[in-house]
């Protein structure tokens, strides 16, 4: 049993210009989650962040912004843990989703039952 | 090592708030797998890797020993192939979906024993297979599903959800104020309920509770700056949420795992066991393959009384002057449980079987010919279980084993005690650090 329930992450991301771009938080491994972000507006999204608007590449270089992810193991066949962060310049269906290169991953090997905090900062350069 | 006294110490004070769920006592006596079944044996503890890494230490923990292959001992062990690996877009939503139903839930077992082969007993592995089948017409299997997402959901949305949110905030909040500061604004935005208003609305008293238990304790409200401190209170906090959430997790996971067996009753499986006269790898001879199709079945949910019906084909290799034989068995099981929480719980098992063995072999004109007996054979076995704790159960079989069988006495008495634990780690003072301040272990 890992001793440790937090995990820290930059998932760093080059944007284009003129490009508006979007957020989409996936919990895999059919474990349990919810995420927390907001966005340049100033709008919070919970426990889904699904296509959330954040704004032109422009305005994004050069900024951070943080977010947290709560997964809870209740997979019987795992305890592995895995949430994928999806930056894409158009809004996406969930099975476009899925056929798309996450722009980042970050898997962790939990403990039965266990439920792990995903601190991620997206890092725009 | 105050750091992690820290966190510990959230874990403790969250453990004397232990949910009342319990469980299931199936959740402690573990099911047997095709590979423990054709060695004939009950591990009270399985292995059950769930990625590359763990299943490659599992093999050479078990298999190699100064620098070189081993039979091991007393090995169970129970992977899912397909688990080995993550799956990023596989989400809660998609546990009953019916592509790759069978594939996600299909496992392999392997293990080893001393067991009776012939007239000796030898040390024997077996490998097996558990390939389970959707069945189920869709509107039911569409019913189960709406009912195990619905609760999940309804989970992510009155915990996680807050608890997400809370964490984001303290991950936020700004670095340059002070402790002092950081307790007076959490105060401040139970009544003023900033955004995320649900945060400090609806889980003002979550949020009050686990700021009185973990970080009150903990830290001061001082001139301290809150950036200083930030990493340990996400870690703190951390902690704690894991604790909280603990047996909602372990109650989830059983009705998820309650909901596969609704919709995949029936299974095929197959095994091989191999027998291992001189201890070595190199020596070895095919023992016996089995393969079989069992349907589960509910008689009565109101009674918990549930069974299984099993049609299994057995071919028994030669064995020193036993010949080969073709078994065919037809089994039933039956489960009883007593109890709101399934304090007892009965199971009768009757295996009637067909028995075709070859006896003698007669040369005429350069070929062989066999002379078949066929009869049949019977075993039952009835098990009484008892679950002591919330982790510990103990059981005790009985019954008559097959007149004839190559890896059991003929008409055996079986009689045999069991115990069966899952660990469960908990929290436990362990002593003062050199400041007076507690510290505190895991205790399983």
């Amino acid at each position: 049993m890992p001793s440790v329930f937090t995990v820290h992450h930059d998932v760093d991301f080059t944007p284009d210009n003129t490009n508006d771009y979007f957020l989409s938080v996936l919990v895999g491994n059919g474990q349990s989650g919810s995420t927390t972000f907001k966005n340049p507006a100033g709008d919070f999204f919970s426990p889904d962040v699904f296509n959330v608007p954040l704004g032109q590449g422009r305005e994004l270089k050069g900024t951070s912004l943080p977010v947290v992810s709560v997964v809870m193991d209740i997979n019987p066949q795992t305890d592995n843990m895995i949430v994928s962060y999806y930056i894409t310049d158009t809004e996406v269906s969930e099975e476009e989703l899925e056929t798309l290169n996450p722009t980042d991953i970050v898997p962790f090997a939990a403990g039965a039952n266990q439920t792990i905090t995903f601190f991620s900062s997206l890092n725009f350069h | 090592m105050k750091k992690i006294s820290y966190f510990l110490a959230a874990l403790l004070f969250f453990n004397s708030k232990a949910m009342a769920q319990e469980r299931n006592i199936s959740s402690i006596i573990p099911s047997s797998a095709p590979a423990f079944t054709i060695l004939g044996t009950t591990p009270a503890d399985i292995s059950k890797p769930n990625n590359w890494n763990a299943l490659q230490t599992a093999l050479y923990q078990n298999l190699v020993s100064n620098n070189g292959f081993v039979i091991p001992k007393d090995l169970s062990l129970e992977f899912s192939p397909y688990w080995l690996k993550d799956h990023p877009t596989f989400t809660y939503k998609d546990y009953l979906n019916s592509n790759g139903f069978t594939l996600r839930n299909a496992s392999i077992s392997i293990a080893s024993a001393k067991t009776q082969y012939g007239n000796d007993s030898t040390q024997c592995m077996g490998f097996g297979f558990r390939i389970p089948v959707m069945t189920g017409n869709r509107k039911s299997i569409s019913k189960i599903n709406q009912d195990l997402t619905t609760t999940i959901n309804t989970h992510r949305s009155t915990v996680l959800k807050w608890q997400s949110d809370f964490q984001f905030f303290i991950t936020t909040y700004s670095g340059s104020r002070t402790m002092t500061q950081f307790f007076a604004d959490i105060a401040n935005n139970i009544i003023t309920q900033p955004a995320p208003v649900d945060l400090w609305r609806n889980h003002a008293a979550d949020v009050t509770r686990l700021v009185n238990d973990t970080l009150k304790v903990e830290f001061s409200a001082n001139g301290d700056l809150y950036s200083t401190h930030l990493s340990e209170i996400q870690d703190l906090v951390a902690a704690y949420i894991s604790n909280l959430n603990h047996d909602d997790a372990v109650a989830i996971t059983e009705e998820i795992s309650n909901a596969l067996k609704d919709v995949s009753r029936l299974e095929f499986s197959g095994a091989m066991s191999f027998a291992f006269p001189t201890d070595k790898f190199n020596f070895s001879k095919a023992a016996r393959l089995a393969l079989w199709g069992a349907y589960s079945f509910n008689m009565s949910v109101d009674t918990k009384i549930n069974g299984t019906v099993a049609l299994r084909y057995i071919y028994d290799f030669e064995v020193d002057t036993v010949k080969t034989a073709n078994n065919i068995d037809g089994i039933l099981r039956l489960n009883f449980a007593f109890g709101t929480r399934e304090r007892f719980t009965i199971s009768a098992l009757g295996d009637l079987r067909y028995r075709s063995a070859k006896v003698d072999k007669t040369v005429i004109n350069g070929n062989p010919f066999y002379r078949f007996e066929d009869d049949i054979d019977t075993k039952f076995v009835v098990d009484l279980s008892m679950k002591l704790s919330e982790s510990i159960a103990f059981s005790y079989s009985i019954g008559k084993n097959f007149g004839k069988d190559l890896y059991t006495v003929p008409n055996s008495l079986i009689s045999f005690f069991n115990i069966f634990y899952a660990l469960n780690t908990k929290v436990a003072k362990t002593g003062k650090d050199a400041g007076g301040h507690d510290l505190f272990g895991f205790k399983n």
